[in-house]
């Protein structure tokens, strides 16, 4: 088989051009004569081409590798961890220009549906958009929380191309108000989850304990919930960390979880995909980790992606720090 | 140039790395095919030299197999093809045309050439630095087409090593020449050195009655090629270096020490491959890396396929990885192509090891290496290899590789297990054509 007009090999990958084409069909090598923006080198400052610096040799981080948000009330941070290929995470954060509040969800995509990422994405995205706009007209968190599910859930759907190659995702949210009570320390907080991703308080009080929030919808949790297994027992089966819950196109009934709890102690909430929690389960040793995540969030994303990193990195890490009671951050950005 | 055949590069490797891991394999295929709109007359401009031994050793059988076969080699040039043919002696000697050029072929020069052929006659010595030198001349005026040379021989070089290392320096990179033997006067590791310098082949012609169809059929190869003057390019990150490049199918060849960097690609090595018709090889690619941290991926070594000339041209390209992981699973695993050729290169070493130990009257060495070239026969399926080891040692189990040397070999079988032993099996189903 040859192309009749193909006229010359791409410098790029050798594959034929067509005339007239302003970029190669086989590596996006561009052919029109215009000079692409130099690209520098991540790690040596040397001319990136095709992706591949060209005195060093090293792949470029993706877009997408590594992201940092720093929100005014809020930051998280998605890294694609040590072991995958892609960053399947996703996360989103995004605080009230107006009054102290601020809405955060972390999504997980699952690896094994194709597109996952995508799906992590929109739902994230759809989560705080609607977590925002929901909450201020009635400030109820319960409800605000169970539209932003179902906004999510809809938009990981709609990126499925047919029901057997739909796209997956955990989702967990959490929206945070200053009570408008009494107590200038009270914090209403909602989270809302589906699947493995969590929710922790982390208590900077020493009176107060810090605890999960979330449940996970794994098999083993349910086999423990429906007193079918003891917790051992659960815990042992090979499909313990099977989820029986998640977002996508083929989840055949979403089942939201959502609680409300209210906060009247310091401390800082903490949403964050298993590529975290694996190394840290417990409250108390996500608490330990990184004392004082309530002072800098940005500084504590950092240092949980960086243990996560550092003990293995299996998978994808994301993880948004809260802090309690809300304050404009250093690093926030006030219109985000 | 329209009738460059389309090429296409493959890499086989498994580009995971553990942390502290710096060595980078990968089995490189080239395959080149031409297209359908190319047929034999409109092929890029061909020269051919055919060199006959003439020296007083090929008196009698051979010398007539030789005439023959030279005319069926004359028979399979296309016309307008550049050619000559030369008798080898203490001298080189022009046979056809008679003076010192090449001629063109027509219906009219191909019958004078047969003619001249009929006349040639076994007497003096052999000296093939000077045979070499004379194609080299004859070449020298057509330096854009493809130029492939036979050189039949039945002895041994009788002139000091020097002059013909000096002769295949000059010709290096000019032509390209493939060595026949015939009979058991000559010697592999010779003509081995002479077609490995010049990118050719050698092989045994064991029956004189079999040159004939031999060089029919290297000839028409030759008229297959496409596209001379191939390189095989290889840039390496700045802080890496080439460990080696061989060609690893259809044959074994090491082109490590045959790296040249051209001026116009910085960081890069070129290799160079000869001619190419529609055909396949492989290369095994080593290249050492510094160690890496869990995820960064480099591009370790970027292979382009290059044609010389005024204009440089690229044919392919591909990417050879790595990438750090602290994942064993990944890293450990070998590629089954990398595997494999790595076993025939070991195989190759270990036939020719086990000759010369044989040779030597170290027993021991033999029946060992040979032992274990049987054992890496056997296990990757190399059944032509098998049999030609059956002529050498008596086989007690292939599978462990225990044997026992023969008491009486014929010098002929020994010969032919060495000419062959460069030759690989290919992995799974055979690509494009094997020679």
């Amino acid at each position: 088989m040859s192309s009749t007009n193909a006229t010359e090999l791409c410098p790029g990958c050798s594959e034929p051009t067509h005339t007239g084409d302003a970029f190669c069909e086989g590596c996006g090598h561009r052919l029109d004569g215009e000079v692409a923006p130099e690209v520098q080198c991540a790690w040596c400052s040397e001319v990136v081409v095709d992706g591949y610096c060209v005195a060093c040799g090293l792949a470029q981080p993706k877009e997408g590798d590594h992201i940092e948000i720093a929100s005014r009330y809020a930051a998280g941070v998605c890294d694609i961890g040590r072991r995958y290929r892609t960053n399947q995470d996703s996360l989103s954060v995004r605080s009230a220009p107006d009054r102290p509040l601020v809405a955060a969800v972390v999504c997980d995509g699952v690896s094994s549906s194709p597109k996952s990422e995508v799906a992590a994405q929109a739902a994230a995205t759809a989560g705080t958009e609607t977590l925002l706009a929901e909450f201020p007209s009635d400030a109820d968190g319960h409800r605000a929380t169970s539209a932003a599910l179902s906004a999510a859930a809809r938009a990981a759907a709609e990126i499925a191309d047919s029901p057997n190659q739909a796209p997956a995702c955990t989702y967990v949210s959490a929206v945070v108000a200053a009570d408008n009570g009494t107590d200038p320390t009270a914090h209403a907080i909602t989270v809302g989850w589906v699947g493995d991703s969590r929710a922790y308080w982390v208590s900077a009080d020493p009176s107060t304990p810090s605890t999960v929030l979330t449940r996970d919808d794994t098999w083993a949790e349910y086999m423990v919930a429906q007193g079918a297994l003891s917790e051992e027992e659960a815990h042992a089966a090979p499909s313990s960390g099977a989820l029986v819950g998640w977002l996508g196109a083929d989840a055949e009934e979403i089942n939201g979880h959502v609680t409300t709890v209210t906060a009247r102690a310091p401390g800082a909430l903490v949403l964050c995909s298993d590529g975290l929690w694996n190394y840290l389960p417990e409250a108390e040793q996500l608490a330990a980790a990184v004392p004082d995540a309530a002072d800098d969030p940005l500084s504590a994303a950092r240092a949980y992606t960086r243990i996560a990193n550092e003990a293995g990195g299996r998978d994808n890490i994301s993880v948004v720090v809260i802090p309690i009671p809300l304050r404009p951050t250093l690093q926030g950005d006030p219109t985000r | 140039m329209t009738d460059t055949p389309s090429f296409s590069i493959n890499v086989d490797q498994n580009q995971y790395l553990p942390l502290d891991g710096t060595e980078v394999h990968a089995i490189v295929s080239v395959t080149s095919s031409k297209g359908s709109s190319l047929t034999a007359g409109t092929a890029a401009e061909a020269a051919e030299v055919i060199i006959v031994d003439t020296s007083g050793s090929m008196m009698g059988n051979e010398i007539v197999a030789a005439r023959r076969a030279a005319r069926s080699a004359i028979d399979t040039l296309r016309d307008g093809v550049k050619f000559a043919i030369v008798a080898g002696t203490d001298r080189a000697t022009m046979v056809y045309p008679r003076t010192t050029e090449l001629a063109t072929v027509t219906a009219a020069t191909r019958q004078e050439a047969k003619d001249a052929v009929g006349q040639l006659d076994a007497y003096g010595g052999t000296a093939m630095g000077e045979w070499l030198n004379l194609a080299a001349t004859l070449f020298q005026p057509v330096p854009d087409a493809i130029k492939h040379a036979i050189l039949l021989t039945d002895g041994q070089n009788n002139e000091p090593a020097s002059v013909l290392n000096q002769a295949l320096e000059r010709c290096s990179g000019l032509f390209v020449c493939d060595c026949r033997g015939v009979g058991v006067g000559w010697n592999v590791e010779e003509l081995r050195k002479i077609s490995s310098a010049l990118l050719g082949e050698v092989e045994m012609i064991a029956d004189p009655q079999d040159m004939e169809e031999d060089f029919r059929k290297l000839t028409s190869k030759a008229m297959g090629k496409a596209v001379a003057d191939v390189a095989l390019r290889l840039w390496t990150p700045q802080t890496a270096s080439v460990q080696y490049v061989k060609q690893v199918a259809p044959t074994v060849e090491d082109l490590t020490e045959r790296r040249s960097e051209p001026a116009s690609a910085p960081q890069a090595g070129d290799y160079p491959t000869g001619s190419w018709g529609d055909e396949s090889r492989d290369y095994h690619i080593c290249i050492s890396v510094p160690p890496g941290t869990p995820g960064r991926e480099m591009r370790a070594g970027w292979v382009r396929l290059v044609v010389a000339g005024a204009e440089e041209q690229v044919l392919a390209s591909g990417n050879i990885l790595a990438e750090w992981t602290e994942d064993e699973e990944r890293s450990t695993r070998i590629h089954p192509s990398v595997a494999h050729y790595t076993g025939q290169e070991e195989l190759s070493n270990a036939i020719q090891e086990g000759l010369r130990a044989r040779k030597a009257g170290d027993l021991e060495t033999a029946t060992h290496r040979l032992g274990r070239a049987v054992e890496l026969a056997h296990s990757s399926g190399h059944e032509d290899m098998t049999t030609r080891l059956g002529g050498v040692v008596d086989v007690v189990d292939a599978a462990s590789g225990t044997v026992r040397l023969k008491q009486q070999v014929s010098e002929q079988e020994e010969m032919m297990l060495d000419t062959a032993s460069v030759r690989t099996a290919r992995i799974g189903p055979a690509r494009g054509t094997s020679a």
